[in-house]
């Protein structure tokens, strides 16, 4: 944004999802479980020892809940529907949250659960319509299919 | 809130770290929960940003330098 001297708006294409924001937030609290592991097993015990396991307890109900509205919008795939995944991907769909599925030729069949690899395609790709609207996120929590808002919000 | 055992060295930079992080993590919050589309996600970034701020003052708390306002400057 700034680097190209415009002024902030909300409406550009280069400002973070809403999935990505998780996605930086669930990577934070990894972060930080990892620290709060360490400062546990590296305390003397008492008073400090005791706030930093609450805080680590803490920390994981934190990314429960985050993880679980990111699998409520479809933005988190884990292994239990990668077949359906798979199946939507050679179909040319996309899932929802605004990035492009992955390419069906990933290098691995590990570790691609999430996020994008073809991000020089999306650039190209950006401004055509999906040839149908994605239906992988299903209904978000107001009710309304949050599939169709997220692809207005992104062409 | 009562503690009795002044911080090791060890402890008191996991301290200083886990509290920068905290509020790193606190400022991403309340960036996010302004920024994001969705309302459902913007209560759900509030209410991560509350406990992040709690985590901070239990952390200031343990570096005794709770209502230190200019000591406590260094750690955001």
């Amino acid at each position: 944004m700034a680097y190209r001297g415009t002024k902030y708006n909300p409406n550009r294409t280069n400002r973070l999802s809403d999935r990505d924001m998780l996605m930086d937030l669930l990577a934070t609290g990894k972060y930080m479980s990892h620290l709060y592991d360490h400062a546990v097993l590296e305390s003397t015990g008492g008073n400090i020892r005791d706030t930093f396991e609450t805080l680590q307890q803490s920390e994981h109900e934190t990314a429960q809940m985050l993880f679980s509205f990111m699998q409520q919008q479809g933005w988190y795939t884990t292994g239990a529907n990668r077949q359906n995944f798979g199946r939507r991907l050679q179909r040319g769909q996309r899932l929802s949250g605004g990035r492009p599925a992955q390419s069906t030729q990933a290098d691995s069949r590990y570790a691609v659960t999430s996020g994008s690899r073809d991000f020089g395609k999306y650039m190209s790709g950006r401004g055509q319509q999906p040839s149908e609207a994605p239906r992988y996120a299903g209904q978000g929590r107001s009710g309304r299919p949050y599939s169709n808002r997220q692809q207005e919000r992104n062409l | 809130m009562p503690y009795n055992n002044n911080p090791t060295r060890k402890e008191q930079s996991y301290l200083e770290d886990a509290l920068q992080m905290e509020n790193l993590c606190l400022a991403k919050c309340s960036v996010y929960a302004d920024q994001c589309q969705d309302q459902a996600l913007k209560s759900l970034l509030f209410e991560v940003a509350k406990t992040k701020r709690h985590h901070a003052n239990r952390l200031k708390q343990l570096l005794g330098q709770q209502s230190n306002g200019q000591a406590s400057q260094q750690y955001h």
